[in-house]
């Protein structure tokens, strides 16, 4: 907890961090109240006064963002979205981290044969491919949040547990380390006392990057059209949109979704990106 | 350095036979009966086991797994479920469509994200760098699906350009030969898509170079390659950006395997017939032996493409001795 | 004759808390051949001085007036392209950190060729042929002019680093403290080479470092500068038979003497905030000698005797003042 505190200090103290937490903190919001602000049911059919169905009416005081194909209100359905997208993008980014670093920790602390099968395994899932393993698994084990977050921290973690390896590799090496030992204390009280607070800034800049591809990851799983088919997600809106084959007459029921992602998703890395400007004040090119 | 590349190699040959493995069952003790699309509960129970024992699926599981390593070590990825074609012709044609699209993509996005990264950190301060940085990251943040629908919207809808997808108008090769790829009708679809795919994977080594170089930028070397009377181009790409490509080249053969996985999302928006449409294809039919096979090749180029780069770094970097 | 004339350089540089004045009115002149040893703390503007007159100060830096004259030209006001070409052709550094300053990824040979052919257009031949004489000059082995940076000690990266200076015979050449990373008796050694290369080749000197010993044994004239300003200057003989600057004096007490009774004595405080630098003489809030209107009046420099000049207003009374300044208890009294 005490890290996240830190963490959030460091990056207010850049413009462009204090910019991106205010940005992340506004869909925060969203994502707690937007099914409570939006203006009608995302998936009822809306009628205009004519008691004809609105098919893919443009943007009105009624519907700000116009309707899609089935006359449903895209406003809605885009803050209905932003709960899905942080639950997921935010469980997965934890559960990446927490078995990114646990393996990172254990590999590079322990060395030798426990180092060799850990990397191994790490080999093997840095040669998944990506995405298709995702659909794979979802498409194997039904479709839903839950199964997405954990499709996607089985093939996200491999990437921090190399970055975290190679950092626990060279403060094995500190004098500190050397020290605890002297005193007598056990390898896993060196490892998760003295060495892990150590790494866990890099795992913070980690958790973010984590964060930002899992966001656009589950938009195109729900693009691809393997998504939760219970909720509605920007990826969702996205399939729905392109699925119909009249996207391209309907600009407003493309555009949003993307905007919101993109947004969102750059918000989290100018956060990422400050902290580490904190950590290695070089990457401010003075 | 022999004995560096008989070890890798042996670590390769671990690591693929594992992920062999891991594929093999996985596909099998995950939820979900994979024949049951494939094999119609419609057909009489004769035809289905005939079917069955057609695919070997009558056998013991451990039986089935022997058989497939046995088939894989003389290259047979065995028939595909639907078709019972092999399953690498499907998948050679396929990989050859992706690779066409991906490899001067991603080509293209090192050379200007190397230049264009290096180039605003040495111009670094300006307003140039700001606004360079904000839109690498903002594309970067942008899902690539909903960039190409951008894309086709803007330049294929509204302006006419380019066609909104496929490979070469469909028809117009009824028995497509090699000869496809050098029509004129072939540039034009690849236009699109290759534009799209650039932009969007050039932003990474962009903003890799440019924090990377922001750091070599300090270095002492690069002060006194100044003092030398060196010109400002001499020290930019002789010192700064020489030494800060060390990084960013290593992550190239990684980055292009994993370009080759992620090709599934602009194939499916342009519905270009490659290896990334074929995996979506086959996941949804439940044709597992394709689906393996493909995977299978994504990991070897993976795999390679890591050790290649370990390699390039021993090669780029005199400090690195391997043992 | 002078070579090179620094007249009245002043530099800032940009930072958070405003612009500092890193070099204040900076006057000195090189005549060819002579070697000038240039000591201060750390802060007080040398090194700030020879990436000036090298022309690659850091980017927050503005030189705000003044002239670099090499060879009668004003490097301040003649380009870039003149001023680059007259770097290390006329001007050239002995790096100070022998690890960093070699790139690691390139062979030591393509390092110094690299300076010859930024300049001549010699055939490939000569330039090589160049490389192997500059190397076997410093005493390194021709043969390793193909190995890389991480292959050679420090004190032989250091030998390296001198020959690239001496590539193509500069008549100046600066050195900021060439040898601090290194251990006694290589440094012993390298600056041995460098007299001995100095009297073969006649090059002028600028040599910058904290350590007055090294300024005895290397140099003829000294210039002490202090919170960016030349506090002092004169003759090696001149200066350590009358130092005429507290400063200087303390300096003097802080070396080391073979046979010296006592610990030497380090002058307590800190160098002057260059932002809001004092008012009177920068020395003055850690002088022992300090009169009230020292805190007030800026002295100029006074003449001392011909070619020695110091800049405090008790030069006058100097003579009586350096016993006191021997004495450790008068730099322990109430610092500020």
């Amino acid at each position: 907890m005490q890290i996240i505190f830190t963490f959030l200090k460091a990056v207010w103290k850049t413009p462009t961090g204090r910019f991106s937490l205010i940005v992340l903190g506004i869909f925060v919001a969203l994502a707690i109240f937007g099914p409570l602000i939006a203006p009608h049911d995302p998936m009822v059919r809306n009628y205009g006064p004519d008691r004809k169905l609105l098919r893919l009416a443009g943007p009105s005081w009624d519907h700000w963002l116009g309707t899609t194909l089935m006359g449903r209100d895209i406003a809605s359905q885009m803050l209905h979205g932003a709960r899905p997208a942080l639950i997921v993008g935010g469980l997965t980014a934890l559960g990446t981290v927490a078995i990114g670093l646990n393996i990172g920790l254990i590999a590079g602390y322990f060395g030798g044969r426990i180092d060799s099968i850990l990397m191994r395994i790490t080999d093997v899932f840095l040669g998944l491919p990506f995405l298709p393993f995702i659909i794979v698994v979802l498409s194997l084990s039904g479709r839903s949040l839950t199964t997405i977050v954990i499709a996607m921290t089985l093939v996200m973690w491999r990437s921090t547990a190399r970055v975290i390896r190679a950092q626990v590799l060279s403060l094995r090496e500190m004098p500190f380390v050397a020290a605890a030992r002297i005193t007598g204390a056990s390898d896993l009280a060196i490892l998760y006392r003295e060495v892990a607070p150590n790494v866990l800034p890099l795992a913070l800049v980690n958790t973010a990057f984590a964060l930002a591809w899992a966001i656009i990851t589950e938009a195109s799983i729900g693009f691809l059209g393997f998504g939760d088919p219970q909720s509605i997600t920007w990826g969702s809106i996205l399939y729905d949109a392109y699925a119909s084959q009249t996207m391209y007459r309907a600009p407003w029921w493309v555009v949003p979704p993307g905007i919101a992602i993109m947004v969102l998703v750059s918000a989290v890395y100018f956060a990422g990106r400050a902290y580490e400007e904190v950590l290695n004040p070089r990457l401010k090119g003075i | 350095m022999t004995r560096y590349i008989l070890r890798r190699l042996f670590y390769m040959a671990v690591t693929l036979f594992a992920m062999i493995t891991l594929m093999f069952f996985l596909f099998r003790m995950l939820p979900g009966d994979p024949t049951a699309t494939v094999i119609s509960p419609a057909l009489d129970e004769a035809a289905r086991e005939a079917m069955r024992r057609r695919f070997g699926l009558d056998q013991p599981l451990f039986t089935q797994y022997l058989a497939y390593l046995r088939n894989l070590a003389v290259l047979d990825f065995g028939m595909s479920f639907r078709t019972s074609a092999p399953v690498w012709d499907m998948i050679e044609l396929r990989l050859v469509n992706t690779l066409l699209l991906i490899l001067p993509s991603m080509i293209a996005a090192y050379v200007i994200g190397a230049f264009g990264g290096a180039l605003i950190a040495w111009h670094r301060g300006g307003k140039a760098e700001g606004s360079v940085v904000l839109f690498a990251t903002a594309v970067q943040s942008a899902p690539l699906f909903w960039l190409s629908m951008l894309a086709i919207l803007l330049f294929s809808i509204t302006l006419g350009w380019f066609p909104t997808g496929h490979i070469v108008t469909p028809g117009k090769f009824p028995d497509p030969t090699w000869r496809m790829y050098l029509t004129w009708d072939f540039l034009h679809h690849l236009a699109l898509p290759f534009l799209v795919n650039t932009c969007y994977q050039l932003c990474f080594p962009l903003l890799l170079m440019r924090s990377t170089m922001l750091s070599t930028i300090g270095e002492d070397y690069v002060e006194l390659a100044r003092m030398k009377g060196l010109t400002e181009r001499q020290v930019l790409y002789g010192h700064a950006m020489r030494n800060s490509l060390l990084p960013l080249a290593t992550t190239l053969p990684m980055i292009l395997g994993w370009a080759v996985a992620g090709s599934v999302v602009i194939e499916s928006v342009f519905s270009w017939p490659g290896l990334g449409l074929l995996m979506i294809e086959a996941i949804t039919r439940s044709d597992y032996p394709v689906v393996q096979g493909a995977f299978l090749l994504i990991a070897v180029l993976t795999i390679l493409g890591t050790f290649v780069a370990d390699l390039l770094y021993g090669l780029l970097d005199p400090r690195i001795v391997y043992r | 004759m002078t070579i090179l004339h620094i007249d009245g350089l002043d530099l800032r540089y940009a930072t958070d808390a405003g612009p500092a004045a890193a070099l204040t009115d900076i006057r000195l002149r090189v005549a060819g051949g002579e070697a000038i040893g240039i000591v201060g703390e750390s802060g007080c503007g040398k090194s700030t001085l020879l990436k000036a007159i090298m022309g690659v100060m850091p980017r927050n830096a503005t030189i705000t007036g003044g002239a670099i004259r090499f060879d009668g030209t004003d490097l301040v006001t003649a380009g870039a392209e003149a001023w680059r070409r007259a770097r290390w052709k006329g001007i050239a550094m002995i790096a100070q950190s022998a690890l960093n300053a070699l790139n690691p990824v390139k062979r030591v040979g393509a390092q110094i060729a690299e300076a010859i052919t930024a300049h001549e257009t010699w055939p490939r031949a000569e330039v090589e042929a160049r490389v192997a004489e500059l190397l076997a000059l410093v005493g390194v082995d021709p043969g390793r002019a193909r190995d890389y940076p991480h292959q050679f000690s420090g004190g032989m990266r250091q030998r390296v680093l001198i020959a690239m200076a001496l590539a193509l015979r500069p008549p100046v050449l600066l050195a900021d403290e060439p040898t601090t990373a290194l251990d006694v008796i290589v440094q012993d050694q390298i600056f041995r080479r460098i007299r001995t290369l100095r009297g073969e080749l006649g090059f002028a000197m600028l040599l910058v470092t904290h350590d007055l010993a090294l300024v005895v044994e290397n140099c003829d004239r000294v210039v002490v500068m202090y919170g960016g300003l030349v506090v002092e200057e004169g003759t090696v003989a001149d200066i350590m038979a009358a130092p005429s600057h507290p400063y200087t004096l303390g300096l003097y007490n802080a070396l080391a003497r073979p046979g010296q009774r006592h610990q030497p004595i380090s002058i307590p405080g800190r160098p002057p905030d260059l932002v809001d630098p004092p008012a009177g003489c920068r020395f003055a809030p850690r002088c022992p000698f300090a009169l009230p209107r020292c805190h007030t009046e800026a002295p100029a420099m006074q003449v001392v005797s011909d070619g020695h000049a110091a800049r405090c207003l008790r030069v006058a009374e100097m003579d009586t003042l350096r016993p006191t300044a021997a004495l450790p208890e008068t730099w322990e009294g109430p610092q500020p």
